[in-house]
């Protein structure tokens, strides 16, 4: 079968959330079970060549002309792949399924439907009501949903990477439920395996041997909530005054949550790494204490399942994803997205470190059975297949 | 003679609730029939003579001195809310943020969507404001999608966004405006099962189950805790329960194997052991000995995904303490050359059988039928495992009126050295 994933992020170009781990997993995945993948993606740097066969499969680094307006640039990226499957078509044949990911790519398939006929398959990895903190705004925002709106309905199949997103698509755009179907995200916990020295690589941040560690991996945006996290710190702080908050990640909100956390005055007690991945990132992992993911609105929230692959409890807000993989007390805690409530969670992981870690190894344990990326393409499969 | 019940009326005073003899009611109820006697509609003949008018002097306050919010659903698209806010408790409130909060307060009428939602104030879908100007008033509010449900709160918002809210109203939910989505058709799987139990017998057999109470073997019991203040989190469950609980969330688990997305797997693969194995239900052990029988990649393509063969995974490493020097982790334990080094050496046999008999003649080997050569020639490969393997060659001519039968035996044994 000849697959065309369009996505605009993957780990061998630009990579900046979810949707690069969850492609070229994918692309892999469905490589080793003997499938002919194609991802077309954007151009990484300005010297990165323009087709590439990585870990067998096929990348087509499609450059295309920036634009100030932020929707306009992205449609001229989706032109630029267009162009670039039909090239690739005409040089080795039809394509069986064109599998588009989230809002970016989605006039992809509205483009090719109207020249070719294929069977497009769309992957809503999260929706612009969700990505502005559960707002309706108006002026891109507005387009983002229009696009998402006509990719949804322009595919044969919907994939969303949780129930919650699912009832979330459904409720919007007015999608018939038989057409939306949930694959969860996987993650490769092999990865994890190991020991290392968590005494280092505090040390390396400046962090005490001792000092509990909470982890926020995520983008710096409203969406994910770090001024929660920001907030509940001096609550914290008062009953563990040695604890530190380590942010992973980059967002537009970045210089405004470390004011923030100047402001309330707990700014000795955070670290901002900026975007981290890799091996640095697992490390990271391994030695902190608890991972926190206060987000306003988590479509499926992989953060979880690195945290679990580590052997670390989680501190989840329960809307959307997380709300239906943790499992309250056994894997994980689940909190409202109030600085109040994740102050209770961290201070219950805090409380008895045993109960802690049971609660980590539990997780490793939830990710062992039900989380992998060849689950993730077997899944995906099937749904192509009908 | 029964005591006369005494008529008290209950009205509301300064937000107090106070009940007063009432001495009307007895007119009151007279009404309907002084209706018709009324020299101010007796000019109109038509009203008077029907029985349905009444004297207009049940006018209704325009306080009842409480707080109050009310939603109610006129269509999908419009919810009507009514409500009254007594003005002790507005100003009583403001008081109270006063010292913390930045002023401007302003009064707002807050509709949350808690569609799907166990609402508990904070987990709405999302929510809207609406300016409010009369503490007692009514508005329609527009809403622009249908099936929704509704709750409001009506407080006050001061310049910095923060809501102090006063009075919650009841949930509403908006109707749909078309038929359901839902038009799947959903069957119930039954199950020939001996043990099906009322929930009475649950409830006994939870507690005669004394798995639950079994604490778990990595967390302390109760009895080690040191310090009193501690507290005690209890987790009556065991590794293999979480296990059980998320592989459901796999949509290939073994206890679907004979799901109908697996059966067209297989029908789309055209395999004949896939059919075979999904058709049959069996045991772990048994799994376990089927899967060992197939090449390894027939299990790539279908399950390469499979907790329950690889089971000893990290989470059982994770318990361990730091590994010793001369200890192996569970990563480097899975390279194939403790070494490091890519020296490999491999062996294995084939076998081939040819033989010779008349062009129209018929030939079995082990029951199945063996392609012949226009010339009568024909040569079988195999590949030659250990332990001994029979081929039995039956030949049938072409006017079916002779037989041949021959059998030859291959036994073929490996030693290993060094391995």
């Amino acid at each position: 079968m000849r697959i065309a994933l369009f996505a605009w992020e993957s780990i061998h170009s630009i990579s900046v959330g979810g949707v690069a781990f969850h492609v070229t997993e994918l692309a892999c995945a469905l490589e080793r079970k003997g499938h002919k993948v194609h991802v077309f993606t954007r151009l990484g740097r300005p010297d990165q060549k323009w087709y590439e066969r990585i870990h067998g499969v096929h990348y087509h680094f499609c450059p295309f002309s920036p634009d100030l307006n932020f929707v306009e640039e992205i449609n001229n990226m989706c032109r630029s792949f267009v162009d670039a499957f039909f090239q690739t078509e005409e040089h080795i044949g039809k394509f069986d399924i064109i599998h588009a990911h989230d809002w970016l790519t989605s006039n992809v398939i509205v483009w090719i439907k109207e020249e070719r006929k294929h069977k497009a398959v769309l992957t809503i990895h999260s929706t612009e009501y969700g990505r502005c903190g559960n707002n309706f705004f108006e002026g891109n925002s507005a387009r983002i949903r229009e696009n998402e709106r006509i990719g949804v309905h322009c595919a044969d199949r919907v994939i969303t990477v949780s129930r919650a997103l699912k009832n979330e698509v459904m409720w919007m755009y007015g999608v018939k439920e038989d057409k939306v179907s949930v694959v969860y995200n996987g993650v490769n916990y092999r990865n994890f395996d190991g020991w290392i020295d968590p005494v280092a690589v505090r040390r390396m941040y400046g962090i005490g041997a001792m000092d509990p560690v909470v982890l926020f991996v995520g983008r710096i945006v409203y969406q994910k909530g770090p001024d929660l996290l920001i907030d509940a710190i001096p609550h914290i702080l008062k009953y563990y005054d040695n604890a530190k908050f380590v942010f992973v990640g980059d967002g537009e909100m970045k210089s405004d949550i470390e004011d923030q956390a100047r402001r309330v005055g707990v700014s000795h007690s955070t670290r901002f790494l900026g975007y981290l991945s890799g091996w640095r990132l697992i490390d990271l992992y391994k030695a902190s204490d608890a991972v926190c993911i206060p987000s306003r609105n988590e479509p499926f929230g992989i953060v979880i399942l690195e945290a679990w692959s580590a052997g670390k409890p989680v501190i989840a807000s329960l809307n959307g994803g997380p709300g239906e993989i943790i499992w309250h007390e056994i894997n994980g805690l689940k909190v409202y997205p109030n600085p109040d409530s994740v102050a209770w969670g961290i201070g219950t992981a805090f409380e008895d470190f045993d109960y802690a870690s049971w609660m980590g190894r539990m997780g490793r344990v939830a990710v062992e059975s039900a989380f992998s990326w060849n689950a993730t393409a077997d899944h995906v499969l099937s749904l192509y297949y009908n | 003679m029964a005591k006369k019940r005494k008529v008290i009326k209950r009205v509301y005073e300064k937000g107090k609730e106070t009940t007063v003899p009432s001495l009307k009611e007895r007119s009151i109820r007279k009404i309907p029939q002084t209706v018709s006697s009324s020299p101010a509609h007796g000019q109109d003949n038509k009203q008077t003579n029907s029985p349905f008018v009444l004297e207009e002097k049940t006018d209704l306050p325009l306080f009842y001195g409480r707080d109050r919010l009310s939603l109610m659903v006129k269509d999908s698209f419009w919810i009507y809310a009514y409500w009254e806010i007594n003005r002790e408790s507005l100003t009583s409130l403001q008081k109270n943020i006063r010292d913390s909060a930045a002023g401007g307060e302003r009064l707002i009428l807050r509709m949350y969507d808690v569609t799907l939602k166990d609402f508990n104030g904070h987990n709405a879908n999302h929510y809207f404001d609406i300016e409010i100007q009369d503490l007692t008033g009514e508005r329609y509010i527009n809403l622009w999608c249908d099936n929704v449900s509704y709750i409001g709160d009506i407080g006050l918002r001061n310049a910095e966004g923060k809501f102090f809210p006063l009075v919650r109203s009841n949930w509403v939910h908006t109707p749909r405006l078309r038929y359901s989505d839902r038009r799947e058709q959903v069957w119930m799987k039954v199950e020939d099962n001996d043990d099906i139990s009322g929930p009475e017998d649950a409830a006994r057999s939870f507690v005669e189950n004394k798995k639950y109470e079994v604490r778990l073997k990595n967390y302390p019991s109760p009895n080690e805790q040191s310090p009193k203040n501690k507290r005690n989190r209890f987790a009556h469950i065991s590794e293999d329960e979480v296990r059980k609980y998320y592989e459901r969330l796999n949509p290939f688990l073994w206890e679907s194997i004979s799901s109908a997305i697996a059966k067209r797997y297989a029908e789309r693969y055209e395999d004949p052991t896939a059919r075979i194995l999904f058709t049959g239900k069996f045991s772990d052990k048994e799994l376990v000995d089927i899967f060992s029988l197939f090449p390894q990649t027939f299990w790539g393509n279908m399950f390469l995904h499979s907790s329950d063969i690889f089971r000893e995974g990290g989470s059982q490493q994770l318990q361990k303490k730091p590994l010793a020097e001369n200890e192996t982790s569970g990563s480097q334990a899975l390279a194939e050359n403790p070494l490091g080094r890519k020296f490999f050496f491999e062996l294995n046999a084939e076998v081939v059988i040819y033989g010779r008999t008349e062009p129209d003649a018929a030939v079995n080997m082990n029951g199945e039928r063996v392609h012949l050569r226009p010339d009568g020639t024909f040569t079988l490969r195999f590949s030659l495992p250990d332990g001994d393997s029979p081929f039995e060659f039956k030949a049938e001519s072409g006017d079916k009126l002779e037989k041949r039968e021959i059998n030859t035996y291959i036994r073929r044994r490996t030693d290993y050295k060094n391995r």
